[in-house]
């Protein structure tokens, strides 16, 4: 009987867990977007400083969450993500209209990302 | 190098702690199920020891959702008779009073070489010599011997023994299986009889055989 009781608590905990993390995950990855869309928009806007700003804080929230996405990620994607993140960064520093490919390139990303996470039935299958 | 030496380790605790959990009954012989999860383990678990980029996580969740499901079901199927049956089946009946039941050993999809192998494995080596062969949940083939074949006991010294027929468990963790009380031909009144007679309902009796010629041993149960 104990057995079974440990079992289904950690059956509970692990589908509480699993689902808790494709929340986190989403709402993370709708956070980033947020975030690139704040720094395109200062860069068409000619707010270079505030492009800078945004990347750097784009940068560093990636990078907290990096190290625990590979929970859920695999690290070849990780890595494409945070190239692309660092890549932005870079080009808001030298005002490189180039910031615009990488930005759709990084949201790009992040969106499969976050749709990786989300248990369709497509992907179930 | 020394992450997949970590995570070798801590996949073996997991395993090992998984194993534990699935009880002392998966070392012995296994039902379908526990076959099914015992194989997916040792594949899912190599997955991410080979590729280091696969979180490791990835192989935890499935091994410890595959374990846990599979005590909660053995759990579900201890309460439910119909849902034992449907997950790992029941007994059948391949030789019954000496008589070989081609159509059931069709159904099972046993050949005679499946049968000799069997037999010869137990040291029988004439099929004439079986009252009984049974298959279990699990595959495997158990015979009981015609009364002339099977070794002499104590009781038979002084007694010839009228046909042995095997006891059937009618009722099991004070639960009544009606089907086996049909298989012996002894019905309901007979069972409601013995009960009276001991002083006991099913809830006190924890297992209960009986053969054909009404005879029965009660097993009660421990619990108050």
């Amino acid at each position: 009987m104990k057995r079974i009781v440990i079992s289904a608590v950690i059956l509970a905990v692990m589908f509480v867990g699993c689902f808790y993390s494709v929340k986190v995950t989403c709402d993370f990855s709708d956070n980033l977007i947020n975030r690139i869309h704040e720094v395109e928009d200062s860069y068409k806007n000619s707010d270079f400083e505030r492009a800078k700003t945004c990347a750097q804080t784009l940068k560093d929230e990636w990078e907290s969450f990096a190290d625990r996405s590979i929970l859920i990620n695999d690290l070849g994607h990780a890595i494409e993500i945070a190239s692309s993140i660092a890549e932005i960064q870079s080009f808001a520093e030298d005002e490189d209209d180039e910031i615009y490919a990488s930005c759709d390139r990084a949201e790009t990303q992040i969106d499969m990302f976050k749709d990786m996470q989300i248990p369709t039935i497509w992907k179930i299958l | 190098m020394a992450i997949v030496l970590i995570r070798a380790v801590i996949l073996y605790i997991v395993i090992t702690f998984s194993l534990r959990l699935m009880g002392k009954r998966q070392l012995g012989e296994l039902q379908p199920s526990e076959l099914v999860v015992t194989i997916l383990i040792s594949n899912i678990a190599a997955i991410p020891v080979e590729d280091s980029s696969v979180p490791m996580i990835m192989g935890i969740v499935p091994i410890l959702t595959l374990v846990c499901l599979d005590v909660v079901m053995s759990g579900v199927m201890l309460k439910s008779a119909k849902i034992r049956k449907l997950m790992i089946g029941s007994p059948r009946i391949i030789i019954s009073e000496g008589k070989i039941l081609q159509s059931e050993m069709k159904r099972l999809r046993y050949s005679v070489d499946d049968l000799t192998e069997a037999m010869r494995s137990q040291q029988i080596f004439d099929v004439t010599q079986i009252q009984y062969a049974i298959v279990e949940t699990n595959g495997k083939i158990n015979f009981l011997l015609k009364n002339d074949y099977q070794p002499a006991e104590k009781q038979d010294i002084n007694a010839g023994g009228s046909p042995k027929n095997p006891p059937s468990v009618i009722i099991r963790d004070g639960i009544r299986d009606s089907d086996q009380l049909k298989v012996i031909n002894l019905g309901e009144s007979w069972l409601t009889k013995i009960l009276r007679e001991n002083h006991l309902s099913e809830r006190q009796i924890f297992l209960m055989t009986a053969d054909k010629n009404g005879n029965y041993e009660i097993v009660e149960s421990e619990k108050k």
